[in-house]
């Protein structure tokens, strides 16, 4: 009486795949740990787009009228469809990075769109949304933090 | 004669060729040895990985506290200001250059009380400072090294040159600290030792 090659073989292709189960967990983790990292700077990133934004003169008021820095609107809406960002900034992620900073050394990079919008004119109301987008390299996705305000007139 | 094994298996099909129990539990032995091994190596390395992260995490919590009075100070601010801060004297920037310096200066609405934060590369290992109102020195942070850490800057990202009536205050604290336990010393003098930190934020005066 003796156990069979099969039996053995099935055996030990049980405890291989509870074994892979383990390890693929603890990857996972690691994974989960670093998504989270760069998506703690994306949000970072799109709220400091927001908060910006939100400095923007906006007196419709003003006189003499006109968009741009120095003048009422600082930021003006812009509703078109599909949306265009008014302002677009490049920069790299807030996270740990090896070495000396420059811009060799960094490999996560996000890029931060803000939109403007007219939400309503009477009473003046606009929306700013600010998107984080980065590129998580392990599955290759591309990911999207957004903070989204609105802003009354200066006036 | 002796019957080989397959006549005796066919006849007596309950008594079928196979592993015996003791090669079994050495075979066994053998595998649970090896899983064993890596299992403990596993662990090994999720517990390297779960320090390098508690470091890394441990390094920017005292970073972000700093960063979250700093930006409520500002909030809650009347009036702020980029400057240099030197022998206990505040200096803004000059109208027509770019407003970025060492110091920012904190009005407390209704009191008149003037806070500043500022960065002193001259002192170790606490670089950054916050003076209150009565002249009384709080150490923040240590390790940085960026020593223009405040400026002020447009809806744009783009720093200002003149006096703006709600500016973005942009802070920023770079600072570097050991890779415990991975460190290696290597060729390099010792940089791939080294985490290179960076922790930003903008936050508008505007209530």
């Amino acid at each position: 009486m003796g156990f069979t090659l099969v039996e053995v073989m099935i055996s030990f292709l049980l405890l291989a795949l509870v074994v892979s189960g383990v390890i693929l967990g603890y990857t996972q983790a690691n994974r989960m740990a670093d998504y989270t990292a760069m998506s703690y700077a994306g949000m970072a990133k799109s709220l400091q787009g927001a908060e910006a934004a939100r400095s923007a003169h906006w007196d419709p008021q003003g006189f003499p009228p006109g968009t741009g820095m120095g003048t009422p609107d600082e930021l003006p809406a812009n509703n078109s469809v599909p949306l265009v960002a008014v302002v677009t900034n490049i920069d790299f992620m807030d996270m740990p990075t090896k070495g000396t900073p420059d811009s060799t050394n960094f490999t996560c990079w996000v890029t931060n769109y803000i939109y403007v919008t007219t939400l309503s004119v009477s009473p003046n109301m606009r929306q700013i949304q600010s998107d984080a987008i980065w590129f998580y390299p392990p599955t290759g996705a591309t990911v999207t933090n957004t903070t989204i305000l609105l802003r009354a007139p200066d006036e | 004669m002796k019957r080989s094994i397959p006549i005796l298996c066919a006849k007596f099909p309950w008594k079928r060729a196979g592993f015996t129990l003791v090669e079994v539990l050495i075979s066994s032995t053998i595998f649970v040895s090896c899983l064993v091994l890596a299992l403990v190596a596993v662990n090994l390395y999720g517990m390297r990985v779960y320090t390098l992260a508690a470091t890394k995490i441990t390094a920017t919590a005292s970073a972000r506290k700093v960063m979250n009075q700093i930006r409520e100070s500002i909030r809650s601010a009347s009036s702020v200001s980029v400057g240099y801060y030197s022998n206990a004297v505040f200096s803004p920037i000059p109208l027509g250059t770019n407003q970025i310096g060492n110091a920012l200066e904190v009005i407390v609405p209704g009191s008149g009380f003037t806070n500043f934060y500022y960065q002193d590369a001259t002192t170790s290992p606490t670089n950054l400072w916050m003076v209150d109102q009565n002249g009384n020195k709080t150490p923040l942070l240590n390790y940085m090294t960026n020593v223009n850490c405040f400026s002020e800057q447009d809806c744009y990202g783009t720093n200002l040159l003149v006096f703006k009536d709600s500016p973005v205050v942009c802070v920023t604290f770079n600072f570097v600290q050991w890779e415990f336990p991975l460190a290696a010393v290597t060729n390099t003098g010792a940089l791939d030792a080294y985490d290179y930190y960076r922790l930003q934020t903008r936050v508008s005066t505007r209530n």
